[in-house]
Order: structure tokens, then sequence, then C-alpha cells
């Protein structure tokens, strides 16, 4: 008798022990999972999808630059109709990874599009067959000024093509930009308004069309530093450095007649053409304008249900800094 | 004395299941903590968080770089006429063992292939009626379970060239008058061909 | 008088046959209880040991660094993962004032990324500019172009401005002790992969 009672006192003694180091190991299980799970948050670097509202802002930004590219060469009423597209399609893409987007386009900066695309290119005379002379005067801002050349048509370090910012007015205040070919280099000098002076050379191999950046600043694929920015201190050499803001500058064409070729530019305000040089309406072979837009502002909405970020981005593809 | 006696008799045994039984319990609760603790931001497999996060990064800042100077939206438009593919593609319509020969695939050799990594490239885009329809552009297998992936959006427009095999536009070619262009225009009274997104998925080998 | 059934004599006899349990029995089952939990005493401290290292903050410096570095410092902010040419090379210039226009200030490298002084860190630009293999870059002043380290245009040492593209201390041989953190940035036209060591 006296043996069975321990034994009916002692339970499943093993058994609650087990349990109860079972759940000890659950609850240490759930200690470390929370540990793993913050640290793996820390260690994400950045809080809360803010910075995915700036990659997707940079997207929507390129998105809407491409539109504006086909309006100022097709359809200049179009890119409103663009920008409702890019947005309703974005939002719907976007939706189904929790996050609401929308693209409105608020307003637009009118702007005059310059350009010579005469197929095969040709020499960069005026409409009356000038070789120096102005395409726009009073011109407040200029973006996406790209020529396209190759390298039978460059001429020498004798009698470089020269591209000239003026500021109006104020004749010695200047920047230059002279192209000309060395061997197999493209070489540019730019002399900006301030003074400074650069001059970068970019081996460009082949027969083929390359483009001349003037605002990025980009030779055949390549940087150049004399178009962007010059030596360790970094000296600002883009595209009318030196003009003061505020001042209005012409641009003006020097030894257009050595250099062949296609160019385009976007420049504005609109009427700052020069109507005594350039066509209207796209005849090919003489160099002539046509309306375009140079500057949309689109509103941008980024919403997920931790971030809400609004802001209106100006889109300005090829502005220099 | 005999309900005393039965219970005895059973509870007998049961002090030996018992032991089994509380073993088999604190065997189970232990590979239970095991699983909770096998991804931690440092060890040592390819399931760690910290270079999953790499991974994303890295794919992001590749198509964010090469957008930069037009690649993605060239490498959409890099298509075949005649071929109804990609220029050089295998016969299945995709890339498999070598990127396309563009920049955008220059810059994935560069940056994942010389690391081990494997890397999925897929096209997603919406028809007119509005579906979803993806197509790959490269494809060099299942991904593993800890892919992860980065993606970009890009619009093309109506009357964008597509993009001959040495990387120069085609004179003629737009993608709405190529008739095999796999991109539909999902938008058809307006000059938006269609907005793609650019999805690469990679993982470590 | 109700019976039961037939007792055998002997009291202990009787109590062994009814616990039906032999010492056997007994003693298999609770040494198998106790090896096992031996072996989960002895075991569930090593499922902590991946928490206690050292340097577990590390981690999130270097991502952070990477981050900051690749999405705003040294470009533009709504432009991420693209560099901008000088802000990039004024950085890995140490000991020279930080230019004016860029997004960091000081002149050492823990200044320029606003981490404390005793932090062991490096940071590198990586790329495959031309030939095959990946190389630490370099900035050629004369052509005033990146350039591989091992390509014959950079010359660190010879007085003109060249300059290796990396920055902070050297890390240590042993990849143990460290953590490095990467992102693919584009600079100058083209990609390059972007290296933060912490240690």
């Amino acid at each position: 008798m006296a043996d069975l009672r321990p034994r009916d006192e002692r339970g499943q003694i093993l058994l609650i022990a087990a349990f109860t180091l079972a759940v000890i190991f659950v609850a240490l299980a759930l200690v470390i999972n929370s540990a793993i799970f913050t640290e793996n948050l820390a260690s994400q670097g950045e809080v809360a999808g803010s910075s995915e509202a700036l990659t997707y802002q940079d997207q929507v930004r390129q998105s809407v630059a491409e539109a504006m590219a086909y309006a100022n060469r097709y359809d200049e009423s179009s890119l409103g109709a663009s920008v409702d597209t890019i947005g309703g399609q974005s939002s719907s893409q976007q939706a189904r990874g929790g996050r609401v987007i929308d693209v409105s386009l608020v307003s637009t900066t009118d702007g005059t599009r310059i350009a010579d695309n005469a197929s095969g290119g040709s020499a960069f005379r005026s409409s009356g067959g000038l070789s120096d002379w102005n395409l726009a005067d009073g011109v407040e801002r200029t973006r996406n000024v790209v020529v396209t050349t190759r390298h039978s048509d460059l001429p020498t370090s004798g009698t470089p093509f020269r591209l000239r910012a003026n500021e109006t007015g104020t004749p010695t205040n200047v920047w230059t930009m002279s192209v000309w070919e060395d061997s197999d280099d493209v070489v540019v000098r730019v002399n900006t308004a301030d003074g400074d002076v650069s001059e970068c050379r970019v081996a460009v191999a082949g027969a083929g069309t390359f483009q001349i950046d003037v605002t990025d600043g980009v030779i055949a694929g390549e940087r150049c530093h004399a178009l962007t920015r010059d030596g360790t201190a970094g000296t600002p050499m883009w595209f009318a450095t030196g003009i003061p803001s505020g001042s209005t500058y012409d641009i003006e064409i020097a030894n257009g007649d050595a250099i062949g070729g296609n160019y385009s530019m976007v420049v504005s305000p609109r009427g700052s053409w020069n109507a005594t040089t350039l066509t209207t309406g796209s005849a090919t072979g003489t160099p002539y304008r046509t309306d375009a837009i140079y500057e949309a502002t689109v509103d941008y909405a980024f919403r997920t249900s931790q971030v809400t970020y609004e802001t209106e981005i100006e889109v300005t593809p090829g502005e220099a800094p | 004395m005999s309900d005393r006696r039965g219970g005895v008799d059973e509870r007998g045994q049961g002090h030996t299941l018992e032991a089994v039984a509380a073993a088999f319990l604190l065997v189970a609760s232990v590979s239970f903590a095991l699983q909770m603790t096998a991804v931690t931001p440092l060890s040592a497999s390819t399931s760690s968080q910290h270079l999953e996060n790499q991974l994303r990064y890295t794919g992001a800042g590749v198509m964010a770089s090469v957008e930069e100077r037009g690649g993605l939206s060239r490498a959409i438009r890099y298509w075949d006429e005649s071929d109804a593919r990609f220029h050089d593609a295998p016969d299945g319509g995709y890339y498999t063992a070598d990127p396309p020969d563009n920049a955008f695939g220059r810059a994935l050799n560069r940056t994942l292939d010389e690391r081990n990594i494997a890397y999925n490239v897929h096209l997603v885009y919406e028809r007119s009626s509005g579906d979803r329809a993806q197509k790959r552009l490269l494809y060099r297998g299942e991904p593993s379970d800890h892919a992860v992936r980065a993606s970009r959006t890009v619009t093309i427009m109506d009357r964008d060239p597509l993009i001959d095999a040495d990387g120069t536009e085609n004179g003629t070619l737009t993608v709405s008058n190529a008739s095999t262009y796999f991109l539909p225009d999902a938008d058809t009274g307006g000059p938006v061909h269609n907005v793609v997104r650019v999805e690469v998925v990679a993982w470590r080998i | 008088m109700a019976t039961g059934p037939p007792r055998p004599p002997g009291g202990r006899a009787h109590t062994d046959d009814s616990r039906a349990q032999t010492t056997l029995d007994f003693a298999i089952g609770v040494s198998l209880f106790l090896s096992v939990m031996l072996f989960v005493f002895a075991f569930v401290p090593g499922i902590l040991q991946p928490f206690e290292l050292s340097g577990e903050q590390d981690t999130v410096l270097s991502e952070r660094i990477a981050s900051d570095l690749s999405q705003g410092t040294l470009g533009d902010p709504s432009e991420p993962y693209v560099l901008e040419t000088h802000c990039t090379v004024a950085f890995f210039d140490e000991g020279s004032p930080s230019p004016s226009r860029c997004d960091y200030e000081g002149s050492t490298i823990q200044e320029r990324l606003t981490v404390e002084d005793h932090r062991n860190v490096n940071v590198s630009l990586r790329g495959t500019l031309s030939g095959a293999d990946a190389d630490l870059l370099c900035w050629d002043a004369t052509s005033q172009r990146i350039v591989e380290r091992g390509s014959g245009d950079c010359n660190p040492d010879a007085g003109d401005d060249d300059r290796l593209l990396t920055g902070g201390e050297t890390p240590p041989q042993s990849n143990d002790a460290t953590v490095s953190s990467r992102r693919v940035v584009g600079i100058q036209q083209t990609n390059v992969t972007m290296r933060v060591v912490v240690w």
C-alpha cells in the first residue's frame, strides 16, 4: 500500500517536465525570431519604402520625357493624353504591389524646337545660306542641344565649328564651343563666359555617325569634361555657363559650312527664334523651327500603407544643370 | 481493489511510454525552435537576408544606370522583324546562355555573371483589353527559393523605331508598324504604345 | 463476502505482478528521456551562437553607408544609383576639403560618411571598363576620365592628380571579420560596383 501512494502523488512528472521545457523552447524560438526580424529590418537601411517613392519618381520622370520627345516631334497636343496613359498603366502595375500611383500633367512651358534634319547631313547654314548666323535671340533656357555628325564632315583645327551663347546686349560675355577633329580624335574646346577654358578629346573610331550631346556633355557615349565639369575644382563648363541668370542670350553658329550633319535643340521662350534665318515647318534641308514643349510639370503622388509622398516633377530632358 | 489493480497495471507501462513521449516532445520542440533560427543575417548560406538585399539593390542599380542612357528602352526594341524574335535569340524566342548584345545585356553580364549570380529577365506589360501579359527576355532556369526581384518601368511610344542588330535605329520599322513585334498597343487611340515593366529576378548559385 | 481472485502468497510477488513493468522497461524509458534531455541542453546554446557575434551593427552600418552613397550623397537623390563624376572623385580625395556643392563635408572618410572616427570603413569603386576582369578604378587627371587601375593611364604616385577611387583604411585580409555591402551604380556612362567594407 505504501508503495502505491508515492506513485499516485508522483503524477506524470516526466511528461510535465518535458512539456514545460517544450514551452520554454517555443518561447525561445519566438524571442529569437523577433530578434532576427528586428535585425533584418534594421539591415535594410531605409525606412518603410521611402526610397521606393524616389526610385519610382525617377521612372515616371523618364517616361514623361519620352512622351515629351514624341509630342515635340509629332503632335504637341498629345502630351496630356500620354501622361494620363502613363499614369493609368503605372498605377495598375503598381497596384499589384500594394502601391497607389497618381500621375497627372499640371502645366507646360512653351518653347521652340530648332533643328536641321537633312537626311545624310548638311552644312549648318541658315535658310539664306549664311555660314555665320543667329539661331535664336533672347533665349532664356536651352535644352537638348545635340549635334550628329561623322568624322569626314568635321573641320580641321584651322577653322573649327563654333556654337556660341552670347549674352544679349553684351557681346563680350559669350560661351563658345569649338569642335574640330585631330586625326582620330574629336576635339571640343569650351570657353565659358567666366573666362574658363577647357578642351577634351574623344577618340571616335569608324566612319559612322556619332552624337555630340552638348548640354549633357557626352560625345559618342563618353563623358567630355570640357562640357561638364573641369579639373579637380570641378569648374562648371556647362552650356551657357557664365551668362548671369536673369539675362537672355543669343545662340549663334560660326563657320557653319565647315561642318556637316544634323542638329537639334529646344529653346524657351517660344518667340525667341530668328525669323530671318529659320523656316517654319519641317522642310528638310534648311534649318526649321516648330512649336515644342520646353518643360512639363507633372504632379506625382505615391501612396503605400506606410508612406504618402507627393511632389511636382519638372521634366526638362537634357537641360544642363 | 480490482480498479486499483487495473490502474496500476496500465500505469506501469504508462511510465515507460510517458518517458518516451516526453523525449519525443522535447525533440519536437527543439526542432521547431531550430527552424526559427535557420535564417540569420550573417549565417553562411545562400539564403542570408543580407545577401538577398544586396541582390535586390544590384538589380535596381543595373537597370537605373542602363536606363539613364536609354538602354532599357532600346533593349526592349531590339527586335528582329523577319525572325519574329529578339536579335540572335535562340529558338525559344528568349536568350538563355548569352545575354543580348546591347548595353543592357553587357551591363548584366559585367555585374552579375562574374559573381555567380543567375538571373531571369521578364517583360511585363498590359494588352489593350487590360490583361496582363509577360514575355521572357532571358531565362536561365527556375529561380531558387531565395531569389529576389528588381523592377523598372519603361514607356515605349508609338513611333519609336526598332533597333537593328548593330544597335542603330531602324529607318523604317517602328513598334507600331512592325507586324511581328511582341508588344501590343495598349492605348490604341493615344501616342503611348505600352508601359513595360522590366523585371530582373536574381539568385545565387 | 465477495472475494477477489485467489491471491498468491507473499505480498511482494503481488505488487511485482500487478505493476506489469519490469525494471528494464523503466530503465529504457527513463534513460531515453534523460539522454534526450542531455542532448537538448547541450544543443540549445548552440542555436544561440549566431546571435552572440560582436559587431552586429556592422551590417546595419555598411548597408546604411552603401544606401546613402548610392542614392543621394554622391549624386542627385531624385536620380538614384547614378553618381556625379566630380563629387565622386572628390569624395575619395581624403585630406582635402570637400567641395561646397557636394552633399558631404569634412576631410576624412569617416567625417564624410558621418560615422564615428573609430569605425573602420573602406569604400571602393570597382568595374570592368576595358578588358574582362573587374579592377579597382582610378581617376586619370590628364584625360579627366575614370580608368582601371591596371590600365597604363593610372599613376597615383607620379605627382599628377591621379587618384585611386578607394577611401578609408585597408580592410583586413581575413574576410570573416568584415561585413561588406555592394551596390551597382552608374558613373561616366557605364556601370561600376561600389563596395563598402566595415569591420
